[in-house]
């Protein structure tokens, strides 16, 4: 499960108390966005990254192998929210990377603006239904990938447009699947396969599913490249 | 050969099928965010109005282009043209912006378009934020803790002064004179009628309070308790104040933003909708089947899961028709002044004027669902599993249709 070299780029695991906790290396040294605690480990600081907050730490405790991000990765996030995840992805790309984040609620992106971007020069906040790919901004670099963290009934049929307008053959999709979203009175096994069998009609190809529990419920990840 | 007109957030620039630019207007530098967003809501600003007036001999009969909003404007300046919405490869876009001459080099081009994605999304959360039906839902829901907090303390100080001089809750039934009788922080030995002329008790009430102070059954207490208890009670007859504030408060806006809404549900219901969805015209997007069971997410999803009762109403019981109606009817009236409601807000939202009457066509049905079923339907089958079924199944189809 703790494989050190399939950790993507200013990922690592930092010991804390006696436990090997998950962090990425703070692009803003010094600066904590949402309480987590900062550490200073091989002369960089380090914030560490709580599953419980994060569905990609998540993801990546539960195993999830070859994370499409990196160093210089220019990466579309669909539903950033309040920027947990975000800032830790801003912490893996780096300051040759950028973030073009959607987020369609211009409540949390307030909160999303003040607490992350102000901070963060490599993060671009568009606040547009991610359906509606024509009120976005410019994304003005090619995306290497995307990932899509949205809690509506449509989710997937929204990350493949996206994808379709936004990646290349060979890019990878980063999709979380909320079961308890897309409807609440099947089986969130039943969810998974149903919504991975429409990433592969649409020509994606699963790399791997996780899924999320215990960090939470009825969630999984799924990693899939666009053939 | 067809021609490309592109909003771009520097400017609009119209190429050829080469990707040369043939023309372009710069948006006046600083003001950019201005330009852009007045054309998203399909307003021309004059600049832009005489660029696009004289764009004719740039393209014969058709002409695509890459934003909904600019192919409106366009559609309306030409109405004989052919507009063609397609979107370019943002790969494109940095040639173009050197070419047309709006910036010298890709750092500065990037620079430009992240600050202006900054500067936009601010703009955008001032614009929402500005919005009068986030006051309604502030104000509502201020409304509902405003009276949780005061139904609590209410309960504690009868609970403190009770200690005191227990008999007094029986005797002073109504609370505002409870809390202020409270508030005045008297010890029950030394009351006397001098206190009380500030409240109009009569002869026999206060022959009664006399009495059951000098026989209480409440222990002592000093005067250090007393001052507390008193400041408490004072402060929770403000809080009674700033209530009966906060409701005019909510009647008047809610008469001013949605006077329909109001007109059907009443202020504090239809604030109370407003707030559940979100906003009003989120409100006014919803099918009437929704709306009749906002804010009764719980049995609602117990239904679907269990194939239990679905639930008749949510909010919207709080209203009068409903809740003070028999049973039986009430899943009839929910029903038709959900539908009401649903009519209400929109026109509340594209129309904005009150509409003369519209209670009327609620009252009819609310008397003919009386006339009809003024007796219980007898042997009533219960909700049935082969109902919830097929249920379920038309309502997955729906999904299906949707996406």
């Amino acid at each position: 499960m703790k494989n050190v070299d399939e950790l993507p780029n200013n990922v690592k695991w930092i010991e804390v108390a006696g436990k090997d906790k998950l962090a990425t290396k703070n692009f803003v040294p010094g600066n904590s966005v949402y309480g987590e605690h900062l550490q200073k480990s091989s002369n960089s600081e380090f914030r560490i990254w709580d599953p419980y907050r994060s569905k990609l730490a998540a993801s990546i405790i539960n195993g999830l192998n070859d994370i499409p991000f990196t160093d210089g990765s220019n990466i579309l996030y669909l539903g950033s929210s309040t920027g947990t995840t975000p800032s830790h992805v801003s912490d893996i790309v780096g300051k040759s990377g950028l973030l073009f984040c959607i987020e369609i609620s211009s409540r949390v992106a307030r909160d999303f603006i003040d607490n992350v971007v102000s901070f963060r020069n490599n993060i671009v906040p568009i606040i547009a239904d991610a359906r509606n790919i024509d009120s976005y901004t410019s994304i003005f670099r090619n995306i290497d990938s995307v990932y899509c963290d949205i809690s509506q009934p449509d989710q997937t049929d929204i990350a493949i447009n996206n994808c379709k307008e936004f990646i290349t053959s060979g890019s990878k999709l980063l999709l979380v699947i909320k079961s308890r979203s897309i409807d609440t009175t099947k089986e969130p096994e039943t969810i998974y396969e149903q919504e991975m069998d429409k990433l592969e009609s649409n020509g994606f190809e699963i790399n791997q599913m996780v899924n999320l529990h215990p960090f939470d419920k009825d969630h999984a990840l799924v990693m899939a490249t666009l053939k | 050969m067809t021609n490309k007109a592109l909003l771009t957030e520097a400017g609009i620039i119209i190429i050829n099928d080469k990707f040369e630019v043939v023309q372009s207007l710069r948006f006046k530098p600083d003001s950019e965010i201005s330009f852009y967003s007045q054309i998203k809501n399909a307003n021309v600003p004059d600049v832009v109005k005489t660029f696009l007036d004289n764009l004719s001999h740039e393209f014969s009969d058709s002409l695509e282009v890459n934003d909904q909003s600019l192919l409106e404007i366009l559609s309306k300046i030409y109405p004989d043209k052919n507009f063609i919405y397609k979107t370019i490869d943002s790969s494109n876009l940095f040639p173009l912006f050197v070419q047309s001459g709006f910036f010298s080099s890709e750092e500065e081009i990037s620079n430009f378009l992240q600050k202006f994605s900054i500067e936009y999304s601010k703009q955008q959360i001032r614009d929402v934020s500005g919005q009068e039906d986030l006051q309604i839902i502030e104000g509502i829901n201020s409304l509902d803790e405003l009276d949780k907090a005061i139904n609590i303390l209410m309960a504690r100080i009868n609970e403190w002064y009770g200690l005191h001089f227990p008999e007094l809750e029986n005797l002073v039934k109504d609370s505002n004179e409870y809390f202020k009788f409270v508030s005045l922080g008297l010890n029950r030995s030394s009351i006397t009628e001098k206190d009380l002329v500030s409240f109009s008790f009569s002869e026999k009430k206060l022959d009664a309070i006399f009495s059951a102070a000098q026989d209480s059954k409440g222990g002592e207490i000093n005067s250090k308790d007393l001052s507390i208890i008193s400041i408490l009670s004072e402060n929770v007859i403000n809080l009674v104040k700033v209530r009966d504030k906060m409701l005019n408060y909510i009647n008047d806006l809610m008469n001013n933003v949605a006077p329909n809404l109001s007109a059907i549900a009443g202020p504090t219901i239809g604030a109370r909708l407003i707030a559940k969805s979100g906003g009003l015209m989120k409100l006014a997007k919803l099918p009437s089947s929704t709306i009749q069971v906002l804010g009764a997410e719980k049995a609602l999803f117990r239904s679907l899961k269990s194939g239990s009762r679905p639930p008749k109403h949510g909010i919207i019981f709080q209203h009068d028709k409903v809740h003070s109606s028999p049973k039986w009817q009430r899943g009839k009236i929910a029903r038709s002044l959900a539908s009401k409601i649903a009519i209400a807000a929109r026109i509340d939202v594209f129309r904005g004027s009150k509409e003369i009457d519209i209670e009327h066509s609620l009252d009819e049905r609310y008397r003919e669902i009386q006339e009809k079923y003024a007796s219980p339907v007898a042997n009533r089958n219960n909700y049935s599993k082969k109902k919830h079924k097929k249920l379920r199944r038309s309502m997955n189809e729906k999904r299906r249709r949707t996406s």
